[in-house]
């Protein structure tokens, strides 16, 4: 099926690609975070279309509040920034202003700092632009500690998507074999674990998954899958 | 070395206030009507990253086309 037109497309897309064009040697430092990312997230999860992880059902004021029409990165100071989009810093929006687009850049999270985001991002890619964003992991522990700290409605309808979403991609990952990076998928679960101590055990159905997943793999450079397993996986045996 | 994902980054207060501030004015801002997607935009835009392809790993490089 033929991509629509680009004015066709939706803004957040659309949005992206702009700025993609505008700043082809800054765009692809930034890295996309916040509800944004977990925008794309969901896409992709709604795409999997997993039988045990189906993205979750939102209600209809759920999704009025789900995705905010700003964008926030990480990648330039707000300095770097109003210097590059010719616009200055909006005190009273956090934003900068260009060409109708909203955009932000956090110099920090509550956990998560500028260093952490460019080492743990990664690369999405569109037949016309590509984009780098937040792995879902460490998304996920920045929303965790959000939420301790200070509590938002719609970040806990963007920690429900990303639960799913971890789950399945651990699954899915631990199922492609010929793909699977044992050492990434464990450094993985290792960040999501310290966020998110029963990750692991609370979902009966992610353990028995990931049990059998874990369990068939036979190749030698995946024997620290293998090791994690009996760790962390209640009653997991060879 | 690295730090530990668990260990949090000292926080100066008078920064940590000026932030907060500034997340307070964001969050104002992201309240007021237009500012959110409506529920018809966003299943507008799901349909349109329904061809969203995820490929990677080894490369943490995820494929739309």
């Amino acid at each position: 099926m033929a991509l629509p037109k680009i004015n066709d497309w939706p803004a957040f897309r659309r949005h992206l690609k702009l700025l993609s064009e505008e700043f082809p040697g800054q765009f692809t430092d930034w890295v996309l975070i916040g509800g944004g990312a977990c925008w794309f997230y969901r896409t992709v999860l709604e795409r999997w279309a997993d039988a045990d992880f189906p993205a979750p059902m939102f209600s209809e004021a759920d999704e009025k509040i789900w995705l905010s029409k700003d964008i926030d990165f990480m990648g330039a100071t707000v300095a770097q920034a109003e210097a590059l989009l010719g616009a200055p810093f909006k005190v009273e929006t956090h934003t900068i202003s260009f060409r109708g687009i909203e955009v932000d850049f956090l110099e920090e999270g509550v956990r998560l700092t500028r260093e952490d985001a460019s080492r743990n991002a990664r690369q999405a890619r569109t037949p016309d632009f590509a984009f780098r964003v937040l792995d879902a992991g460490w998304l996920y522990a920045e929303k965790l500690a959000v939420t301790r700290s200070k509590p938002r409605e719609q970040d806990g309808l963007h920690l429900r998507l990303l639960e799913m979403f971890l789950k399945c991609e651990f699954c899915r990952d631990s199922e492609d074999v010929e793909t699977l990076d044992a050492h990434e998928w464990v450094e993985r679960a290792r960040t999501v674990k310290t966020a998110d101590h029963d990750f692991f055990t609370r979902d009966p159905k992610l353990g028995a998954r990931l049990q059998r997943n874990i369990r068939a793999l036979t190749n030698h450079e995946h024997r620290a899958l293998k090791h994690w397993a009996k760790h962390h996986l209640p009653g997991y045996t060879e | 070395m690295l730090r530990p994902g668990h260990i949090r980054l000292p926080k100066d207060e008078a920064a940590e206030a000026k932030r907060a501030e500034g997340y307070a004015r964001k969050q104002a801002w992201k309240e007021l009507p237009g500012n959110r997607y409506t529920p018809d935009e966003l299943r507008a835009m799901s349909g349109e990253f329904a061809d969203c392809k995820l490929v990677k790993r080894r490369t943490k490089v995820m494929f739309i086309d």
